[in-house]
């Protein structure tokens, strides 16, 4: 999601909790500023993240969430597009 | 295995993020703004009301669910509509998974269930789908139950290629 959705237009807007086990590995976070994925352009594209997920549903048209835990493996925090 | 610990720590980390009606309207979300789920759900993360009143769009490449959407209006279309629900069934906390396919904005008058996903015993899947059935007060049209492996977990995209087949064998019978 955030080196794709940003590609195709989509703004992404994420919301998770402040611990680092919470945000993007460095590894993904990287390619995502070498895409320029974080970014907008011409008002298109672009991530917003931040702790609030009000704030991070404002203005959504798509609302996406995940499960918090699962039994076995890491988890994919809620994240929030539009 | 610390995995209890783990996840009441992520039960306190992500409370006040569950994803209700509520919240998105407070957050100024488009008003028609659609929920989506990969599966399986767990109930912490979006409450009844959103994942039982809108359904749950399983979050899959646009394509495959159009194509997905499209061959089901064909190979139905013998029932003229009647199906305006899909229901995709998990396993999990019963009712889990549900992708609608709204004709013109109709209330759905009967659905055709698939379980795609059941690696549990199929009634499960059932049993969920009545529920929902029940909930909304429609007919269920026919189920189409995907029994997978215990050590199976299928992909989405390995299921719905099966899935339009059982739906022409469903039509093929009728």
């Amino acid at each position: 999601m955030l080196v794709t959705y940003p590609r195709l237009g989509h703004i992404l807007r994420v919301a998770t909790p402040p611990q680092d086990e919470y945000r993007a590995p460095k590894e993904v976070w990287d390619r995502v500023v070498e895409l320029g994925c974080d970014k907008q352009v011409d008002g298109r594209g672009g991530i917003w993240w931040g702790e609030d997920p009000r704030e991070a549903v404002r203005g959504a048209d798509v609302v996406v969430t995940d499960t918090w835990y699962v039994v076995f493996h890491t988890v994919v925090p809620v994240s929030f597009t539009c | 295995m610390g995995q209890e610990h783990q996840k009441a720590a992520r039960l306190q980390a992500f409370a006040g993020y569950q994803v209700t009606e509520k919240m998105c309207h407070e957050g100024g979300a488009n008003p028609d703004w659609k929920f989506m789920h990969c599966l399986p759900r767990k109930g912490d993360e979006v409450d009844d009301e959103v994942s039982l009143g809108q359904g749950i769009r399983l979050r899959l490449p646009w394509r495959v669910l159009d194509e997905f959407e499209t061959r089901f209006q064909k190979s139905l279309s013998p029932v003229d509509g009647a199906v305006t629900s899909v229901l995709l069934a998990d396993y999990q906390t019963g009712l889990v998974g549900c992708h609608r396919v709204s004709f013109a904005g109709r209330r759905p008058r009967a659905m055709l269930v698939i379980s795609g996903f059941a690696r549990l015993p199929v009634l499960v899947s059932a049993d969920a789908s009545i529920a929902y059935a029940t909930y909304y007060r429609v007919g269920v049209l026919g189920f189409i139950i995907q029994p997978f492996g215990p050590t199976r977990r299928p992909s989405c995209g390995a299921v719905l290629p099966s899935l339009s087949r059982s739906a022409e064998h469903v039509r093929t019978r009728r």
